[in-house]
């Protein structure tokens, strides 16, 4: 089902780690959207499949753990995710986090696009949209999952068989 | 911020359990269901574990939660 050295509490954090990158990919993608509606005809054409390779990206980097995840889930052998871990938690808490920064922006862009940027269709600000609130999202999540807690110091290897 | 004041104010004796049972963070993180970064990351304080994590390594090591987990009265203000 998963590698043999890998538990399902392990696999639950890959599959959170890979989905972050996948939305981190996600936003560069509508941040290349975006970019499409201010600049001219060649670099129009290069960011357009710029956002396409980076879209098939975060399919690639989310597909195969997601399918792996839903078949252990909802396979013969039901297996249990356990109790949220220290990188659910930080995945829940980036969520939290861009989900405030969603509103934010909102109310920033309502006199921006009323009174300077008129002339910038509304697919404009939804992909700037999308972009700050998906890079805020997977930022924020690697920032907070980051590991810098000290190694384990009670190796099995000097077992006495207790 | 939350998160730092939190953990500050949450000691716990993880370690010295896993010494006593001389205990890898990944065995313990295997028996409870975890993974070894929850662990890891618990022990330095950084990560206030769910009332099923912190019942279940006092669980595993056949203790109330009480020996493992207590408040940090120095840490805390009221």
């Amino acid at each position: 089902m998963f590698n043999k050295s890998e538990s399902m509490p392990q696999f639950i954090d890959r599959f959170l780690t890979r989905t972050a990158l996948g939305v981190l990919l996600m936003s560069f993608a509508y941040g290349a959207g975006a970019a499409t509606y201010l600049v001219d005809d060649p670099l129009h054409d290069w960011l357009e499949t710029a956002q396409l390779l980076l879209s098939l990206g975060a399919v690639a980097a989310v597909l195969p753990v997601f399918v792996k995840l839903f078949r252990l889930r909802h396979g013969v052998a039901r297996v249990d995710c356990g109790p949220e871990g220290f990188i659910a938690g930080a995945f829940r808490k980036a969520g939290s986090h861009a989900f405030t920064f969603a509103f934010i922006v909102l109310i920033l862009f309502e006199p921006l696009s009323k009174r300077w940027l008129t002339d910038l269709p509304t697919a404009f600000f939804i992909n700037v949209l999308l972009c700050l609130i998906l890079g805020v999202f997977s930022g924020g999540f690697f920032l907070l999952s980051r590991d810098d807690a000290p190694e384990d110091e009670f190796d099995a290897g000097d077992d006495d068989g207790k | 911020m939350r998160e730092t004041t939190m953990a500050s104010e949450l000691d716990n004796r993880i370690r010295v359990f896993r010494a006593e049972h001389r205990m890898s963070q990944s065995e313990l993180a295997d028996a409870i269901g975890v993974s070894r970064k929850t662990i890891s990351t618990i022990e330095v304080g950084r990560f206030v574990p769910s009332t099923v994590i912190a019942l279940k390594i006092a669980r595993h090591f056949g203790v109330p939660v009480e020996e493992v987990f207590s408040l940090n009265e120095e840490g805390h203000t009221s």
